[in-house]
């Protein structure tokens, strides 16, 4: 570090041993439960500014449903953040894949959805090849990727506003196969997450590739295969939308990759990847997201406001979990 | 003759969290006077001097500079003040050319309605490197594409350019080979003859005892005593520092080199853009030493043998005849490796003790791809007791452990992998004398299990004292094989390595 850059520490003032280690633990303790704080208190904010009416079933519901799609994307992307890395390509590659499965389906279903999540883990594959391949910036490189397959979509297909989906697939429609979905989901990516060589060798690559290079980390392979499981999973989100929407368009999962990174912020999971990144802030980011979309339409706020108060409500989240991480860091 | 006092500082104290860095630190420099400041790591020395140059605050305490209240807040408040320093780490910044760097925010001097004269500033930097004999570095070029001690040499370039009162040299001389030293003692010296004074922080106890006029002592943040040129001896030193007695020699006292005869490990004719035409064998039970120069050409061959670095031709092989062509079939064969880049390469600084022991050891621990947590917590306990690591649980981050620890925590991850070859570059590099002799014990311990150490150091008492076998390496080529003997001398080898 540069003497000159150094930035210049304050000093801390004298304080015993046991109270430092007190601070630091209520600091960490403050950043483990920062997420769970939030959605409370949007919940009591919420419900007091609309006298109650947030609470009701039929709003539980619409929690789910809105969230049900970000949460399971926010798990594919889950080992690249670990990485430290994101896929930024999602949105695309979910019009593009429910494009060719929509088109597909009508002469055999079982063939459609194969095609829909073959066509998003194939360019998973793609994208894993060129960013382990090249060492691309993956923020940058799935940006270049999102354009290239949207790219692709208009040329090939012109502006496809409406693929309606066969009633074979819009049968399946229904709260209880997409809750089945949810719990298999969760179950395997939790537990490949935090109790499998893969997943601890992504936490690693995220605190350091070289570290990680030579502890064994094939870090090749291992980023390939992450990108894999996005891509993957985002032919699952398509098929999932399909049935949910009966009909795919190129505006199919329309900024996804943004809402699902918006869910990561509110769940407090940091994007330099490592240990921090909980999956736990993947569900709780998106529910609280969810409810303060609702809360503010049920509040009365305009579509343009509610933007405003999301933006200056993330800022503010970043400052706050950024700093406090920092100080636990420092001492 | 007594010097008129040109720096005073009393009653010095500085805490970062727990740590009390600097205890009622007291301090005086004479005008003219070179004064050496040493200590174990964690002693305060870098607290001290950070201080002094602007880049800490301290919590209590006062500093006088000729006889006048001193207080800056930036390191360029200092220099304005006349207090310079090279500091430890890299103090340049690789994006910018070498003029820019000499003049980091300094830059008004050449600046004209907001717009910097880059020709006057291209001048100026010439005659800065001039100053210091150092005129060979085009200041031109964009920094990155310098090597690291002609870095340290801008540094020494941009502190002597505006002749400071005070020039505060930061264990910088690790970083430079036997030329680059000369041009820092040549700027030592001249702020001397200016009647300027110097504060020198080194690891290096002969060093200082040449260049310095007298030495300060610190430990655990405080003062503990100031010798004057004839009283400085290194063992006198080196007891100071520590606060008991110590051995006069911590390597090992055996001259028994005997090991099997039974070759386990090999490099084939080693050629690369560093190394040309290496061949070395590891035998069995053998502590392997390979010196040489910084450059010479060591620390690139600890990467080919572990399999980090392709050589353009020739092989490593392991006993099965397994050639090693990456890490992962190292480590699979048994190797473990140290990089010298310790925070970088060897830990992941921001795992916890746990995660870090048991990284290499994934894939043995996991069964149908499931890793038992129980399983992690036995390794990662198992070893860091054997080792005795200092830390508060094994889920601490390694970022919160001193050198020595961290070290610690590289050698339970390899022994945790039951490792039967270590390649360990600068083991001890910048760890406090307890550690260091903790390595060594260890490293006979590892012979006597029969297992293997390759040894890469730049320190040749290190390698005398622990090798059973040395091979020095001189521009990437090895010159000589010395087998282990009590009448080896350090002077015997320099002869090879330059």
């Amino acid at each position: 570090m540069s003497g000159f850059l150094v930035e210049k520490q304050k000093g801390e003032g004298l304080v015993s041993a046991a109270q430092y280690e007190k601070s630091r633990r209520l600091r960490m303790l403050f950043l483990d439960i920062f997420p769970f704080i939030g959605l409370i208190f949007v919940l009591i904010f919420f419900g007091i500014v609309t006298k109650g009416g947030i609470y009701s079933w039929y709003n539980v519901k619409s929690v789910f449903s809105q969230s049900f799609l970000f949460i399971i994307g926010g798990l594919g992307v889950s080992f690249l953040l670990a990485q430290g890395s994101f896929d930024l390509s999602m949105a695309s590659v979910i019009a593009l894949s429910a494009i060719l499965g929509a088109r597909i389906a009508p002469f055999n279903t079982a063939l459609g959805v194969f095609v829909t999540i073959g066509v998003a883990t194939l360019i998973g594959l793609l994208n894993g090849l060129i960013y382990s391949e090249f060492n691309l910036n993956t923020w940058i490189h799935g940006l270049a990727i999102n354009f290239m397959f949207g790219g692709l979509l208009y040329t090939a297909m012109g502006k496809v506003s409406n693929v309606p989906v066969v009633k074979s697939l819009t049968n399946l429609n229904n709260p209880i196969n997409e809750v089945a979905i949810l719990i298999i989901v969760s179950i395997i990516v939790i537990f490949v997450f935090n109790y499998t060589v893969f997943g601890k060798h992504c936490k690693a690559i995220g605190g350091g590739v070289k570290a990680s290079e030579q502890s064994g980390v094939n870090v090749k392979r291992v980023k390939m295969i992450a990108f894999v499981i996005s891509g993957f999973i985002a032919g699952i989100v398509a098929v999932l939308s399909m049935i949910r929407n009966g009909a795919a368009s190129d505006g199919t999962g329309n900024m996804f990759h943004f809402n699902v990174m918006v869910c990561m912020v509110l769940g407090g999971v940091p994007v330099t990847g490592g240990t921090a990144v909980k999956l736990r802030g993947i569900f709780i980011g998106a529910i609280t997201v969810t409810i303060i979309t609702i809360g503010m339409v049920s509040w009365g706020i305009s579509a343009r406001a509610q933007e405003l108060v999301k933006g200056i409500l993330f800022v503010a989240i970043l400052v706050i979990t950024t700093k406090i991480r920092n100080s636990v860091d420092h001492i | 003759m007594k010097n008129k006092t040109v720096l005073s500082a009393s009653n010095i104290c500085k805490s970062f969290g727990p740590t009390k860095a600097l205890q009622s630190f007291n301090f005086e420099l004479e005008e003219g006077e070179v004064r050496g400041l040493i200590g174990e790591n964690g002693s305060g020395k870098s607290t001290f001097s950070s201080i002094l140059s602007g880049l800490l605050e301290s919590d209590t305490g006062e500093i006088y500079l000729e006889d006048k209240p001193y207080k800056v807040a930036s390191s360029r408040e200092a220099a304005a003040k006349g207090i310079a320093m090279i500091v430890q780490e890299i103090g340049t910044i690789d994006q910018v050319s070498v003029a820019s760097n000499l003049f980091i925010n300094r830059e008004q001097i050449f600046t004209k309605l907001g717009c910097i004269n880059h020709q006057k500033m291209q001048i100026a930097a010439k005659e800065a490197l001039e100053k210091i004999g150092a005129d060979y570095i085009d200041p031109q070029l964009r920094t990155e594409l310098l090597n690291l001690e002609e870095r340290k040499l801008i540094e020494i370039a941009r502190a002597m350019y505006f002749n400071p009162k005070i020039l505060i040299i930061d264990e910088t001389s690790n970083a430079l080979s036997t030329k680059g030293r000369q041009v820092l003692y040549q700027s030592i010296k001249s702020v001397k003859e200016r009647g300027g004074s110097v504060l020198f922080i080194t690891h290096d106890l002969e060093e200082l005892i040449t260049v310095c006029d007298s030495v300060t002592i610190m430990r655990d943040g405080k003062y503990i005593e100031t010798l004057f040129k004839e009283d400085m001896q290194i063992k006198k030193l080196r007891e100071l520092m520590v606060g008991r007695e110590i051995a006069d020699n911590f390597y090992r006292t055996d001259f028994d080199s005997s090991y099997s005869d039974e070759v386990i490990f090999q490099a084939k004719h080693i050629s690369s853009v560093d190394l040309n035409d290496i061949s070395l064998a590891l035998h069995q039970g053998e502590i392997l030493g390979i010196g040489g120069l910084a450059e010479c050409g060591m620390h690139e061959l600890g990467r080919v043998l572990f399999g980090l670095d392709k050589p353009d031709s020739g092989e490593v092989i392991i006993r099965n005849n397994t050639q090693i062509n990456n890490p992962r079939k190292a480590i699979a064969n048994g190797i473990g490796y140290l990089s010298k880049n310790r925070d970088t390469e060897a830990i992941i600084i921001k795992f916890s003790v746990k995660d870090n022991i048991c990284l290499p050891t994934l894939k043995k621990m996991s069964k149908y791809t499931f890793i038992p947590p129980q399983r992690e917590k036995e390794l990662s306990s198992k070893w860091s007791e054997e080792l005795s690591i200092k830390m508060r649980s094994d889920e601490q981050l390694c970022n919160q452990l001193s050198g020595g620890n961290k070290q610690k925590v590289v050698l339970a991850k390899w022994m945790g992998n039951d490792s039967k070859i270590l390649i360990m570059d600068c083991p001890t590099r910048g760890i406090d004398i307890g550690v260091k002799e903790n390595i060594y014990k260890l490293m006979m311990q590892f012979k006597k299990e029969g297992r293997s150490v390759i040894m890469i150091s730049e320190e040749l008492p290190e390698l005398i004292g622990m090798s059973d076998r040395m091979i020095i390496l001189k521009d990437g080529a090895a010159v000589c094989e010395i087998n282990r003997s009590p009448s080896v001398t350090e002077h015997q080898i320099i002869q090879y390595m330059i």
